[in-house]
Order: structure tokens, then C-alpha cells, then sequence
């Protein structure tokens, strides 16, 4: 029983903390861009994230190796600081661009400066993670962050052309107006693809089953978590596009801003629906802030070999509590000079695609490896998904910036 | 008023596709919210705050030589919650887009 109640609670958890402020954000300007077009991009994407997420449970789980431990061996000093360097720079970016998120959501939930919420922001996550436990930490954003599950009633209650939804799930092309508009697409495809294969959340699952002990009895665990949890949680992002492609795109809105997506749920559910999107927004991106920058921080820490982990004191890991406590005081730097967060999303979004290669080309690697998997190692089929999703990852990565500048942003 | 603005827009032939991508959408915006505002399915302080981030984007915009005149309307129609005058600024701009191209 207490095992099935472990695993309903890590399914939901992964549920309520899968969508960030940029998932959410391209998700909508998806829809009311393109209609159910590219739902595809997200289903496909999803099943990615649960190929690479559930890998790295398994290393996890088996070779007690986190991500960036394999970094250093498998990609030498030189490539794996580089790469360290820039996922951290991604990390932090992202992490600055949840804060923000955070910091609207509260001036919408109930007025006031956003700079000052942005720094109430940071002291309060401080807070929590210095006091909770790493397990509650985990549970009280993703569970909290169920909340969420109201943008799926709001597509249902919206009444899509259920049909259409379906036939956009698989790979299709709208008709285009212009080539700006194609290249808009290429854009937001890309986008999709890097906001669900984020890297931060394979090093946060990783580092948090090393955290959790997870031996190889946890291995259905990891499955159901990844295969079930991504899934639903994938479907939240996707219900946000459904409702985006039906409320707004035939207004001409851009949802640019996260309270724009919240009004999404406010037409089928008036204010009651609007204040538990925006609990949910505020909790899903409060989650996404502390993954993040918990991420970077053991990113680092793992990297250099030094102790890291939430389940002791604090005081336990001083070098680890620096990091994290520093790279919440330099996102919020990054806030505080003013940018916007959708420009901090697409940043993060862009440059996070470019370093991802180099993120899952180790994993690919060490979860080949018999002499550390031993009879846990990718099989035929984790094989071929991982090496066809690490030939989508590539193509995006060459082809992000190129459409991030042709299309300014997938604006032009 | 805001079609003379936007035809004025146009006549400018080579237009920047991004600014006028991004009046549009804020000015769709703006009378999305006001609609939504005047039929109760939204909070005092989410609209407030909500119109603000409205506001100063296009006040972003009012010194662009092609679009400027037309963020300034769509400003004196938010500060007037005036969805419908927001409503007509938004549908010419999109007919600008789609006859630039822009599919949907």
C-alpha cells in the first residue's frame, strides 16, 4: 500500500511540476499562432523527454552516477567545462525567468511593485529549501502545482474540435502564408522541442533519485513515473495550445505574458477559474525556479566532485549551499535590471537547445555501458529512440539561433 | 481615426512585420481583457495589472514612425476600457498582416 501511495504521489508530483513559464508561454503563442498545428511537435517532444528522463532515472538508479559526474568522464575536461558552463548560464537564465513569472503571477493575484515581489520571491524559495527536506520540497510544488489541471478542464469545457486535435497529434503542416510564416513555425517547433527536453530536468531527476537512494528495485517507479507522469503533464502544456487555438487565435492575441494565458481558463470559469490558474501558475513556476537552480547547483557541485544534496543539513554541504543560494541571488540580479521574462523564456529556450546535445550525448553513452548498467542497459528500442531523438535534438540545436534571428523571436 | 492610422502604416510600403506583429497583439490583448473585464470574469486587481504591462508596451511603441499613431490609439482606447474601439484598431491591423502574409 505505502508503495503504491509512493508511486500515485511521484506521478503527481511530476505532473503538477512539468509545465514552466516557457512551456506555458510557447505553448499558447503556439496554438493562437499555428491552431492545434503543432501539437505534434509536443507529442513527440514528450515521448523524448520520457526516453532521456527515464535513462537518466536508470543511470540514477544502477551506476549511482548524476549527470554531470559522466560529463567529466565521458567528455574530458575541456568539453564538459564548457558544457558545464553553459548549462549553468541556461540554468540561471531560465531560473531568472521563472522568478519573473512568479512575480507577475503575485502582482496579479494581488497588486504591488514587481521588483519587490521578485525579491520577496527568492527569499521565501531560499527559505524553503534551506528548512524542507528534499522530498517535500519536491512535493509541495508539484503537488500544489496540480492546480494546473484547471487549463485541462478549460479545454474541455471550451469544446475543441476534438477530431482536428486528434489528426494535429500526428506530423502535419498548415498551409503558410508567406515564408516568414514557415519560418515562424520552424521557430516555435523548435522552441516546443527544447521548453519539454529542458536539461535541467534530467539533471534534477537524476540528482534527485541519487538524493531519493534509488537502487535498481526502483526501476518500474522510474518507469511509471516518467512514461505516465511526463505524459500528463505533457497534456497540460498541450490543453493550454488547445485553448490558445481556440479562444485567442481567431482574436489575433499573441498570449505574450503569463496573466494572457490565464484568461485562457477565465472564459469557461470566470474569476473562481482565473484565481486557480494563477495558484497553479504561481506554483508550477515556484517549482520550475527551484529546480532550476537547484540544478545548477549540482550541476557544479557534481562536476568538481564536491559533497552535494538536500538531505542533509545544509551547513553539511557548505560549497553546495553557496551555489544555490548564490544562483538564486544572480537570477534575481538578472531580474532586477529589468528585462522582460517572455525575452529571458526565449533566451533560455534558444540557448538551452544549443547546449543539449552535449547534455545527452553522455547519458546516451553510459546508459549503453554494460560494465556499469550491467543487464540495465538501453535496450534495442531505448537505444534507437535515444539515438533518433538525439538526430531531432541536433537538427534543432544547428537550426535555433538562425530561426531565433530570421524571425525575431518568431514575431516577423 | 485608427483606419487612417494603419492605412498610413501601409502606404509606408516595406513595413516592419515585428512592430506591427506586436501592436496587434497587444491591442488584441487590450480588448480581450476589457471584454472580459466588463463581462465579470475577471479580478479588479488582475485587470489593473493586466492593462499596466498592456500600457507600457505600447507606450513602447508610440515613438515608431510607422506604427506610433496607431499604439497612441489603441492607448487612448485602453486608458478608455473601450473593447470595442480596441476591437476595430485590432481587426485592421490583422487585415495589414494577412495582406503582408501572415497566415490565420
Amino acid at each position: 500500500m505505502a508503495g503504491l501511495v509512493e508511486i500515485v504521489l511521484g506521478i503527481m508530483t511530476a505532473v503538477g511540476g512539468f509545465v514552466d513559464v516557457s512551456e506555458m508561454t510557447f505553448a499558447a503563442q503556439a496554438g493562437s499562432r499555428f491552431g492545434y498545428s503543432l501539437l505534434w511537435v509536443f507529442a513527440m517532444s514528450t515521448l523524448g523527454i520520457i526516453v532521456f528522463g527515464e535513462m537518466s532515472g536508470r543511470v540514477a538508479a544502477v551506476a549511482k552516477q548524476p549527470v554531470f559526474c559522466l560529463m567529466r568522464q565521458r567528455l574530458g575536461l575541456s568539453l564538459g567545462l564548457f558544457t558545464l558552463v553553459a548549462s549553468t548560464i541556461v540554468s540561471l537564465i531560465t531560473c531568472a525567468a521563472e522568478i519573473g513569472g512568479v512575480a507577475v503571477v503575485l502582482k496579479l493575484l494581488v497588486g504591488g511593485p514587481y521588483l519587490a515581489w521578485a525579491a520577496a520571491t527568492v527569499a521565501a524559495l531560499i527559505a524553503i529549501i534551506w528548512l524542507l527536506p528534499f522530498r517535500w520540497i519536491e512535493r509541495l510544488f508539484g503537488l500544489l502545482g496540480l492546480l494546473m489541471l484547471v487549463y485541462a478542464a478549460a479545454a474541455v469545457a471550451i469544446r475543441p474540435a476534438w477530431v482536428e486535435v486528434g489528426r494535429a497529434l500526428l506530423p502535419n503542416l498548415p498551409g503558410f502564408g508567406s515564408s516568414g510564416d514557415a519560418l515562424a513555425y520552424g521557430y516555435f517547433a523548435v522552441a516546443i522541442i527544447s521548453a519539454v527536453l529542458f536539461p535541467y530536468e534530467t539533471y534534477f531527476y537524476s540528482s534527485g533519485g541519487i538524493e531519493d537512494r534509488w537502487t535498481p528495485s526502483k526501476l518500474p517507479v522510474n518507469r511509471l513515473t516518467t512514461g505516465v507522469g511526463f505524459s500528463l503533464g505533457s497534456m497540460l502544456a498541450m490543453a493550454i495550445l488547445v485553448s490558445a487555438a481556440v479562444i485567442f487565435r481567431p482574436v489575433h492575441v499573441d498570449p505574450r505574458q503569463p496573466a494572457s494565458v490565464a484568461l485562457e481558463v477565465a472564459v469557461p470559469f470566470g474569476k473562481p477559474g482565473l484565481l486557480m490558474a494563477l495558484g497553479g501558475m504561481l506554483m508550477a513556476f515556484s517549482g520550475a525556479a527551484v529546480e532550476t537552480c537547484l540544478s545548477a547547483a549540482y550541476s557544479v557541485a557534481q562536476f568538481f566532485g564536491w559533497p552535494w544534496g538536500r538531505y542533509g543539513k545544509p551547513s553539511e554541504t557548505p560549497r553546495f549551499t553557496l551555489l544555490w543560494v548564490a544562483g538564486f541571488l544572480a537570477a534575481l540580479a538578472i531580474v532586477l535590471t529589468g528585462v522582460a521574462p517572455l525575452q529571458l523564456v526565449e533566451w533560455s529556450i534558444v540557448f538551452s537547445i544549443v547546449v543539449l546535445p552535449l547534455t545527452y550525448l553522455p547519458l546516451l553513452l553510459l546508459a549503453n555501458d554494460r560494465k556499469y548498467m550491467r543487464e540495465h542497459a538501453n535496450g534495442r528500442i531505448a537505444n534507437t529512440l535515444g539515438l533518433a531523438y538525439y538526430a531531432i535534438i541536433l537538427v534543432a540545436a544547428v537550426a535555433a539561433i538562425p530561426l531565433y534571428l530570421l524571425t525575431s523571436g518568431g514575431q516577423a | 481615426m485608427a483606419g487612417v492610422l494603419t492605412a498610413g502604416a501601409a502606404a509606408a510600403g516595406e513595413i516592419d512585420k515585428a512592430k506591427l506583429d506586436q501592436v496587434r497583439s497587444l491591442t488584441a490583448e487590450g480588448a480581450f481583457l476589457e471584454q472580459s473585464a466588463a463581462q465579470g470574469r475577471v479580478t479588479a486587481t488582475f485587470a489593473e495589472t493586466l492593462r499596466g504591462q498592456i500600457r507600457d508596451e505600447l507606450q513602447k511603441l508610440t515613438k515608431d514612425p510607422e506604427f506610433g499613431a496607431t499604439a497612441e490609439a489603441a492607448l487612448q482606447a485602453l486608458a478608455g476600457h473601450d473593447a470595442r474601439r480596441l476591437s476595430v484598431i485590432r481587426d485592421q491591423l490583422a487585415e495589414l498582416e494577412r495582406s503582408h502574409g501572415r497566415a490565420g
